[in-house]
């Protein structure tokens, strides 16, 4: 999105993965996420971790900074679970081999794993959704939805319609902080504070919800939205050879790299949540 | 020959006791241009959404009577094709995007209709060729002006190719250059394209001269007149029914000038307007003058209520005393290295009235929020409230001395009755009694002692606007900032809002109004100031910016009414004195033709 706030560029002048079919795009990440999702060991989501991010800057066309600005965010959140997975499993009093100590904290080999583990599957899915958000048009990925994946088009441009809302409730919220500050009511940004002042904030957004909702409906009704059961397209959202290839290549890639780890002992799958 | 006709309608939303429109009959000839005029909750929109079938099909309402397109009842029948006929543009262009595009914005309504991709094409190029946008498709709607995201949602309808269009206040909030342009371009859809054009709107100097028919409302719903603009407005005029509309202000001065009861037409462009003004009364429009008329011109000057506010006269107090802020050098932004205002220097007196002008992202609402250190970075440079630097002030003090009213009043409501609402702010320090009279007397002056009881948000629009004001002014401040003020108002409710605020003015609060209402600023402001992508362009008296063509141009501003008028005069009479305010015209036009007039009429009786 960031990417393409001033113009769309042509489809043919796009980076690779701007080019791909936004509904395949999300595909590639269906086997990498499962995989992630169910190892607890820290080594393939660091390998995924480092393809990812070398494919996405290779295809995306995306600068580093452009890149690396939003993905401070989830370096931050990973770094900050790994530390309290740290904590609290250096409190835990067991019989492990103690390979580390702080103060009244003590590690084994096996607690640095699993809190890496942790820490490493965070970000890996970051950036993996990075990478799709970063060079997606959600307008193609609206379409893709409707025409590859058999959405309802009336619910397709209900959700573009609610993603279009999206800024606005930000901007919307600060104005009224805004006003209600000049009314001299102090901004405390203590949790329990916001949650009193919440119904002030409330209404007001509900009201104009409801209102623009009306409005959108209005607009749309009166192009004739819905008037028949299919409609046509403007830009063409097709489904290319590329598009296949690319799913087929990282999703086999994805499998071999966990096999190849499995062979070694660095992937053990599991689908429950005991970590010991 | 009318292409809608509407017949006996009355409407009335679920779950609401009053009928929002009552027995409602009218024509829209084809062809021409239609103004629907009435106050703010007379039902003009809701008129507009039963021309398509929107109400009742879509928006549930009770509706009894006929609405007539081709012989179809569009109350009992909406067909698919009725969405290709009327197109229906609303206020607010950005509420009524559902991409993200303009190329997918315009494309919307014909994808809705099964158009093949290759026919697209050509139709939205011709779509956006028509507003003067070709070759946009490509660009991001966000990224858009005002004006050309109100001309992208004309775009986006016109591409169905509809044969009437409804516009529903096409210009509210847009600077006077883009609203200029939005006009022009019905204009052209009327004229060259043939369309059936239905447009609200409150304000008429633009737009009356253009229209062949008028549709009025009344508060409660009725049709009040209907029929050529002249003869209408001329109709509502001697009934006295004048403050439902937003008559040009020449037109308004020629009546006031040369009293209604004797005129035989009603001009209403500027230049009509000359041709009467210029022109010797007839005897019997002389002796009437003499008695009452000129009384009422220089006691009831229109727009001025009773002369409450005279720049030009009124002195101001301690001149030379220290400026209530001063600012000097003022750097401020939204985010860091991204600049919107470039390093102002200017002060506000006490007790002066001034407003802040541009252009759609000129600034304004920037330095608003700079002059409350209200910035998300704060400011760079300097600004001092009496001498102290605003940034050394808590918020909670420092809104004891500056108060300001944002656009939507509805954001700056924070409890849930009006009473309360009022007494939110109210020094605590004032023994009770006198609070409870300080607040008697708030609600009396803004009109809204009967509503102390209610819930702000079940407030009139102009209700939710005074409140607003009153309960900023509550606590005296120094200094009180209004946001585009007359924004979405009509003209009763402009008028009063005005003149409560001019009211406070002379208590001694000092106003700033940011505004793009040039007649708010020649007749209320003492200065102005002029913003141009952040730079402070001009800083004096309106009257010197008004005669400025280049620079108002550049800063995307146009000079108040009265200056076409007083122009259209000079075109037959070069001896007619400039003039930029309404007092100033008055007295001219007295000087050189009412009273040689009088003088020569009176002698030959």
């Amino acid at each position: 999105m960031s990417d393409y706030q001033t113009q769309q560029p042509d489809a043919a002048n796009r980076p690779l993965l701007a080019r791909i079919n936004p509904a395949f795009k999300l595909l590639m990440l269906v086997t990498p996420t499962l995989l992630i999702t169910f190892d607890y060991e820290p080594i393939l989501p660091l390998v995924i971790l480092l393809g990812a991010s070398i494919i996405i800057m290779l295809t995306s066309g995306l600068t580093w900074k452009a890149f690396l600005a939003p993905a401070k965010w989830f370096i931050l959140l990973a770094f900050g679970f790994t530390l309290f997975s740290l904590i609290t499993r250096g409190t835990m009093d067991r019989p492990v081999e103690v390979i580390c100590l702080l103060g009244p904290l003590r590690w084994g080999w096996s607690d640095i794993l699993i809190a890496l583990a942790l820490g490493m599957r965070i970000l890996t899915l970051g950036i993996l959704s990075l990478g799709f958000v970063l060079t997606t048009d959600p307008m193609e990925f609206v379409i893709s939805l409707i025409r590859q994946f058999r959405l309802s088009y009336h619910l397709g441009y209900a959700i573009l319609a609610a993603y279009r809302f999206l800024p606005t409730f930000g901007q919307e919220m600060e104005q009224i902080r805004l006003a209600h500050q000049v009314r001299g009511i102090d901004q405390n940004r203590s949790p329990i504070a916001m949650l009193g002042s919440l119904k002030r904030y409330l209404i007001p957004m509900l009201a104009t919800a409801v209102r623009r909702g009306e409005r959108v409906a209005i607009a749309m009704e009166g192009r004739g939205f819905g008037a028949y059961p299919e409609r046509t397209y403007w830009r063409d959202v097709k489904v290319t050879n590329t598009d296949w290839i690319a799913l087929l290549v990282t999703s086999c890639c994805c499998l071999i790299i966990a096999w190849l780890l499995y062979q070694y002992g660095y992937l053990r799958l599991s689908l429950g949540f005991n970590l010991n | 020959m009318s292409i809608i006709n509407v017949r006996n309608l009355s409407l009335r939303y679920p779950g609401q006791q009053h009928q929002v429109l009552l027995d409602v009959s009218c024509n829209f000839p084809q062809h021409e241009i239609t103004l629907l005029l009435g106050p703010s909750g007379s039902g003009k929109s809701s008129l507009a959404l039963c021309l398509n079938g929107i109400i009742p099909h879509m928006v549930e309402a009770e509706c009894w009577g006929q609405v007539n397109l081709n012989d179809t009842n569009l109350l009992v029948t909406r067909g698919l094709d009725t969405a290709l006929q009327v197109g229906v543009v609303l206020q607010d262009p950005e509420q009524q995007f559902c991409t993200l595009t303009v190329g997918d914005e315009v494309a919307f309504g014909l994808e809705n209709m099964c158009v093949q991709r290759r026919e697209m094409a050509e139709r939205i190029d011709h779509a956006l060729g028509l507003v003067g946008m070709a070759g946009w498709e490509k660009v991001m709607l966000a990224q858009l002006s005002g004006g050309q995201k109100q001309k992208i949602a004309i775009a986006a309808v016109l591409a169905l190719d509809p044969g009437i269009l409804v516009l529903d206040e096409p210009t509210a909030n847009l600077d006077p250059v883009a609203a200029h342009e939005i006009f022009n371009l019905i204009k052209h859809l009327q004229r060259q394209e043939q369309k059936t054009i239905i447009l609200i709107e409150h304000r008429l100097e633009a737009v009356i001269s253009q229209a062949a028919h008028l549709v009025v409302l009344s508060e409660q719903g009725r049709l009040v007149a209907e029929g050529e603009p002249e003869p209408t407005a001329m109709m509502l005029a001697r009934h006295q029914l004048w403050d439902q509309l937003y008559l040009p202000r020449a037109t308004r001065m020629v009546t006031q000038l040369r009293g209604i009861d004797h005129l035989a037409s009603l001009p209403l462009s500027s230049k009509e307007a000359a041709a009467v003004l210029t022109t010797k009364p007839t005897n019997r429009e002389a002796q009437s003058e003499g008695s009452d008329e000129f009384k009422q011109i220089s006691e009831n000057v229109p727009g001025n209520g009773n002369k409450v506010n005279e720049p030009g006269i009124r002195p101001l107090r301690d001149l030379t005393a220290e400026p209530l802020i001063k600012v000097q050098d003022l750097y401020g932004s939204y985010r860091p290295h991204q600049e919107v205002l470039h390093g102002l220097n200017f002060f506000i007196k006490r007790g002066e009235f001034l407003a802040v002008v541009g252009a759609n992202g000129s600034g304004k609402s920037t330095l608003a929020r700079a002059l409350l250190n209200l910035l998300p970075n704060g400011y760079q440079g300097s600004i001092r409230l009496e001498g102290r630097e605003l940034k050394r002030f808590k918020h909670k003090e420092l809104f004891h001395h500056l108060g300001m009213v944002f656009q939507n009043p509805e954001h700056q409501f924070v409890t849930d009755m009006v009473e309360n609402e009022l007494a939110f702010n109210m020094n605590k320090s004032i023994p009770m009694p006198s609070r409870a009279a300080l607040l008697e007397e708030y609600l009396n002056r803004f009109g809204l002692s009967r509503e102390k009881k209610r819930n702000p948000y079940q407030l009139s629009q102009g209700q939710k606007r005074r409140l607003s004001v009153a309960s900023m002014l509550i606590t005296t401040p120094q200094l009180i900032i209004l946001d585009e003020p007359t924004y979405g108002q009509d003209y009763r409710n402009n008028n009063e809002l005005l003149q409560l605020i001019t009211q406070i003015n002379r208590d001694g609060t000092a106003v700033l109004v940011i505004t793009h209402d040039m007649e708010l600023v020649s007749e209320h402001c003492q200065r102005v100031m002029v913003l141009n992508n952040g730079y402070l362009q001009f800083d004096g008296p309106p009257s010197k910016l008004f005669r400025q063509p280049q620079l108002l141009a550049e800063c995307g501003l146009q000079p108040p009414p009265i200056m076409a008028l007083t122009e259209a005069i000079q075109h037959l009479n070069p001896n007619f004195p400039d003039c930029t305010r309404i007092d100033e015209f008055c007295s001219n036009w007295q000087k050189i033709y009412a009273r040689a007039d009088f003088k020569g009429v009176a002698a030959d009786v």
